[in-house]
């Protein structure tokens, strides 16, 4: 046992002593998150936040439209404007997503348009207002269609049509309750950046085994009275206890740095270890398949990118059932990806465990693969 | 002529390694296809559906596919809640299966959302509602208040329907759009990724230039008579080359594969010869700067990522917040996308993209002249 811990002990600090480890392990991961959220700022959020400018030249209906966009759609940035030329320049100038001008005649019978004016930068924001502007019309139409059915239909009570203005909706919108199981935008960034960066720190670690081969201390290791299964265990503790740290730090620095939040404890655990055994199984299969350091460090290199792209730690994987959603499950990352947005939002615990379970499969088969051959691995056994 | 044999050296030993043609040439190709992919045309987002088949369900669905969102139909409230959490649609509806003439209460339509998104598709959902409603809500009107049937009361509003002059909605535009011109589905990608990866390339790969030293072929260079001048411009027209080689590479295979369209051919050779220029320049100095190829490796792929990120190959540049904006000037990331904005989006011709070519041109003097006097001093010390 305690020569186990000593070769454990004598790879962590060999480690610690080795600047690209420490560099690729965290500063890398940590810099390019820093880097991407600050240059991504609120874009990377997705929210829809546009400006429109209103003008009403009836003085009736704007000041509760604006009002509804406020308080019921959630946008911010509404305003009714004294003039339409002022609702215009505010579109030309680019301070306005879009102007929505309402004309004196909508309060007569007259056949009139409702103007949208949108910013020719901003298609979605012109989409909403023209839907906004189009409602609006509808409004006004039921209100005309209705008088004129009255009319036709002979009944010339008042109160009927004083009623006009507040009919009741036959159809109505509801907000229901939706939780979120992705990542926001920088907690995507952190956890995809320690993700990728994870199998390359470990892969690292575990390929460690095949520079000792080159050098000869292997084999010095193995002359010596020290068990094979201490040796790998040895070996393997040490790779795993670096990947863990390297997790470790990255998860408090971005939460402390970047605000970044990665959710309850427990889940972070059991998914960083889930993840380190997956980059420990691929690694021990790489150093089973290579001859050299070098040629195992590049085709290590090779399929941790792969596969960190396929699993979405750049860009998002969307779960369409689409040919790219259902590549994408072969990497470790994807499944990651997922438990992690899962922990962090609104998933329950087998929306975390699942994943994790997933990835220690991959970890466990390609270590269990890497086993069979491990007589590739010491080179000698 | 020396020059060029040492170049030609540098070039072979650098497409000998599997790694390198792997990032070289593969790598880009796989981000430009998987950002064409995920964000290209067409990915409007989608809507999810529970009761398209009701009556209410029906008139909505066509209204928000007519706006060009995407429509994709659920089972059940359950399934459609999980499919907006993990955001395989952007939002949903559940929608009641009443009729909403005869009924006493207004037809319920549930819509969720992660919060804070789903804002578009919101006033989409309304805009059909609202919509629809116009003859409906009259229909129920005039049936409530004129005491009649809800037949009798729709076959009133439909004889009158066709003599109410009705308010439309008339769309223009104004201000000046963000990108202009036409981007197609690649060519954002396309120009973003070439600038991005001709810089990171020739930083992560100058480990190369270390080893050259380590390995003792400089030393074997000074040795035999051949000026110092000579073996400097030799290295540097290698990595020159190398840089060349990737971003003809990656343009050639964007244009036949993906028939991005890379506009003036003389304007954007122009440019990226002037780009690969700084990117060599770059390389060469971290080269000489660092003693140790691997870190020069990751110190590399971060500066490389970083400044690319900051320069705007990651995330378009007009999203950037103001601060970010002027700081992304200060790298060639900048100055190379502003021309490709130029070349490509608006057909401009190299006429058009002289500032940005002389800006280029000019840090590209200043680093070369400071990273080959670091290079002469790391061989010769």
């Amino acid at each position: 046992m305690r020569t186990v811990f000593l070769l454990t002990w004598k790879d962590l600090r060999q480690r610690l002593r080795d600047k690209s480890m420490i560099l690729m392990a965290i500063v890398a991961p940590l810099a390019i998150t820093i880097i991407l959220t600050s240059v991504a700022g609120d874009a990377f959020e997705g929210r829809f936040q546009p400006s429109f400018r209103v003008h009403d030249a009836t003085g009736l209906i704007g000041p509760s439209l604006v009002a509804g966009l406020v308080d019921e759609a959630g946008f911010e940035d509404v305003e009714l404007v004294a003039t339409r030329q002022e609702a215009v320049a505010a579109v030309e100038d680019n301070e306005a997503s879009a102007a929505i001008l309402i004309p004196d005649g909508v309060a007569s019978a007259e056949a009139v348009s409702l103007e949208v004016i949108g910013n020719a930068g901003d298609g979605l924001a012109t989409a909403v207002a023209v839907s906004i502007a189009e409602a609006l019309a509808s409004e006004t139409n039921a209100g005309r269609l209705a008088a004129a059915g009255l009319v036709a239909g002979g009944v010339s009570n008042p109160a009927a049509f004083e009623g006009l203005t507040a009919m009741p909706p036959v159809i109505e919108i509801v907000a229901g309750e939706a939780g979120s199981r992705i990542l926001d935008g920088k907690t995507y960034l952190a956890v995809g950046m320690a993700l990728f960066f994870l199998f390359f720190s470990v892969q690292a670690a575990v390929l460690n085994v095949i520079e000792e081969r080159q050098e000869g201390t292997l084999q010095r290791l193995l002359v010596a009275p020290v068990g094979r299964a201490s040796i790998l265990v040895g070996k393997t503790l040490a790779a795993a206890l670096t990947g863990l740290v390297a997790m470790g730090v990255l998860v408090v620095a971005t939460t402390l740095m970047l605000g970044a939040s990665w959710g309850e404890v427990w889940g972070v655990v059991l998914l960083s270890v889930a993840a380190v055994m997956a980059a420990m199984g691929l690694g021990a299969v790489l150093a089973t398949i290579t001859r050299t350091a070098e040629q195992a460090g590049q085709f290590g290199g090779i399929v941790a990118t792969v596969l960190g792209l396929l699993g979405g730690v750049f860009f998002p994987i969307v779960g369409d059932g689409g040919w790219l959603d259902v590549l994408s499950r072969i990497s470790p990352h994807r499944w990651l990806m997922e438990g992690f947005g899962a922990n962090a939002g609104s998933g329950s615990p087998a929306d975390v465990i699942v994943p994790a379970l997933v990835v220690l499969g991959i970890g466990g088969v390609l270590g269990g693969v890497a086993l069979l051959r491990r007589a590739r691995l010491t080179g000698v056994v | 002529m020396k020059v060029l044999t040492i170049a030609a050296t540098g070039l072979r030993r650098f497409l000998r390694e599997k790694e390198n043609v792997f990032f070289v040439f593969i790598f880009p190709i796989l981000i430009i296809m998987f950002i064409g992919l995920q964000f290209g045309a067409g990915s409007a987002p989608t809507l999810g559906v529970v009761g398209s088949g009701t009556p209410v369900g029906q008139v909505v669905v066509d209204a928000v596919s007519s706006d060009g969102f995407g429509i994709r139909e659920y089972g059940s409230a359950d399934e459609l809640l999980d499919a907006v959490e993990l955001r395989q649609v952007e939002a949903g509806i559940v929608i009641e299966d009443t009729d909403p003439v005869a009924s006493d209460r207004p037809t319920q339509v549930t819509f969720i959302s992660r919060e804070g998104f789903g804002l578009e598709l919101r006033s989409a959902v309304q805009a059909a509602a609202v919509d629809m409603s116009a003859e409906l809500r009259a229909a129920r009107y005039v049936a409530d208040v004129g005491g009649m049937g809800a037949a009798e009361a729709s076959a009133l509003i439909g004889l009158v329907t066709d003599h109410v002059e009705v308010v439309d909605v008339a769309v223009s535009r104004g201000g000046e759009p963000l990108f202009e011109g036409e981007i197609e589905q690649f060519d954002f990608g396309a120009s973003s990724q070439v600038v991005l990866f001709t810089f990171l390339t020739s930083l992560s790969t100058s480990g190369h230039l270390i080893l050259t030293r380590k390995l003792g072929v400089s030393s074997r260079m000074l040795v035999s008579p051949t000026p110092v001048g000579v073996i400097v411009s030799g290295e540097t027209l290698g990595r020159y080359a190398v840089a060349l080689v990737q971003a003809l590479f990656i343009i050639l295979a964007t244009a036949f594969m993906f028939g991005v369209d890379w506009g003036d051919p003389l304007g954007s050779a122009a440019v990226i010869g002037v780009f690969a220029l700084v990117s060599t320049a770059a390389g060469i100095l971290l080269g000489s700067l660092l003693q140790n190829d691997q870190q020069a490796g990751g110190v590399g792929v971060m500066l490389g990522i970083g400044l690319g990120a900051l320069g705007g190959s990651m995330l378009p540049y007009e999203l950037f917040p103001d601060t970010v904006q002027r700081i992304a000037r200060f790298t060639p990331h900048y100055w190379a996308l502003r021309g490709f904005r130029d070349l490509l989006f608006t057909d401009g011709t190299i006429a058009d993209v002289t500032d940005e070519i002389g800006v280029l041109a000019a840090i590209a003097v200043g680093l070369l002249a400071v990273a080959t006097w670091a290079y002469r001093r790391a061989i010769t010390h």
